[in-house]
């Protein structure tokens, strides 16, 4: 029997439908191009702290369906359903169904920018093991090898997103860097 | 501490970026008796501000401190407020919980806020900042800055501007990591 949307699904969440932050979840030839990357680095001296790889798709449908029916973006009703997530969107009426998913909005942390009309994502290439989240810190200049096994001299500089050097390196071994989001590296760049 | 309801010059763009300006001249001309020169640099005097919390580049503030917040809700307003303290809790701090701490704890140091109204998105100016035209002026040319929020794919990017929003490098730029997708709105 379904059980009814509210905060009874953030804890839910956190227990059943937790995001990886281990390399193995990713899938190949992704995960061994990540583990080849990581390794270069740490030959080289930085310190590689990885902190999401897979994330859940469960986790995406209940982050995403909440946040668009408490915003009002859409009626409970209009909510797909997700296999091995028995939840019940609909409350009987537009209020009772938006105070519910707003309890799951604050519960989870979602941000809720004015004027936005992009919820959370039902699919990336986290949610596909495509991607992974890390913090890439050393000190000074360090000499890290490439795919093709040829040291580059690459200076440490707070904006990882600016640091083209080790962009350039990652992609030698098929992971690449989003400009936009510091920790975040992928299969696409996206 | 008083809220300052903003007679906004809003630039109005989809990601929310604010402009307050136009405060009446009887109201500038109290807070400008609060302004003080400022030598700390501006990386260590802003900060992104989510609920009661802010992330800021700043591991020696104390508590008590003075904090002016742009907020960048739908509602733009100046906010007052004080440091309460080092923020532990994801129950204060959304950007404490579980899926998103690590990162954000590596570039930010997070401090709990009494502010005198609700700010979900915002950033923050700590001390007595320099107030024009109902904006902040960081730099001391006498004219605000713009402060921005937009989305990136897997957090909030906040920035304030000398100039015009998203063109050329900005005065300061924060990221506060969400832990989950988004589609970005940030201009590109």
């Amino acid at each position: 029997m379904a059980t009814g949307s509210g905060i009874f699904w953030v804890t839910w969440a956190n227990a059943n439908a937790q995001n990886s932050s281990r390399i193995e979840d990713l899938v190949e030839p992704f995960r061994s191009d990540a583990t080849a990357f990581i390794a270069a680095l740490g030959l080289a001296g930085a310190k590689v702290d990885v902190t999401a790889t897979k994330r859940s798709a469960r986790r995406a449908y209940l982050f995403h369906w909440s946040w668009m029916i408490a915003l009002g973006k859409c009626k409970a009703s209009e909510a797909t359903s997700m296999p091995g997530v028995d939840i019940l969107w609909d409350h009987g009426n537009d209020s009772a169904s938006q105070q519910a998913a707003q309890e799951m909005v604050a519960g989870f942390g979602l941000a809720v920018p004015p004027r936005s009309i992009n919820p959370p994502a039902l699919t990336s290439n986290h949610i596909t093991g495509l991607a992974i989240d890390m913090d890439i810190t050393w000190t000074g200049t360090i000499n890290v090898k490439g795919k093709d096994a040829k040291d580059v001299a690459i200076t440490f500089i707070p904006d990882v997103n600016a640091n083209t050097r080790l962009h350039a390196v990652g992609a030698s071994y098929g992971i690449r860097k989003l400009a936009t989001d510091a920790p975040h590296w992928s299969h696409d760049g996206h | 501490m008083v809220t300052r309801t903003l007679l906004v010059l809003v630039i109005a763009v989809s990601c929310g970026c604010r402009s307050p300006q136009n405060v009446p001249a009887a109201q500038k001309t109290s807070v400008a008796s609060s302004m003080t020169a400022n030598s700390t640099p501006l990386e260590m005097r802003v900060g992104w501000v989510t609920g009661s919390c802010v992330g800021i580049a700043n591991n020696a503030l104390m508590a008590g401190s003075p904090i002016t917040v742009v907020s960048l809700d739908e509602k733009s307003s100046i906010v007052e407020g004080r440091i309460v303290g080092r923020a532990t809790s994801d129950a204060t701090c959304p950007a404490l919980l579980q899926d998103r701490r690590k990162l954000n704890e590596a570039k930010w140091s997070f401090y709990e806020l009494k502010l005198s109204a609700a700010v979900d998105l915002g950033i923050g100016v700590m001390g007595n900042p320099t107030l024009v035209q109902g904006g902040i002026d960081l730099t001391g040319d006498g004219l605000p800055e713009n402060f921005t929020q937009c989305l990136t794919s897997e957090g909030v990017s906040f920035r304030v501007w000398a100039g015009t929003p998203y063109q050329g490098k900005p005065l300061w730029s924060g990221y506060y990591y969400l832990g989950y997708d988004v589609q970005s709105n940030c201009p590109s």
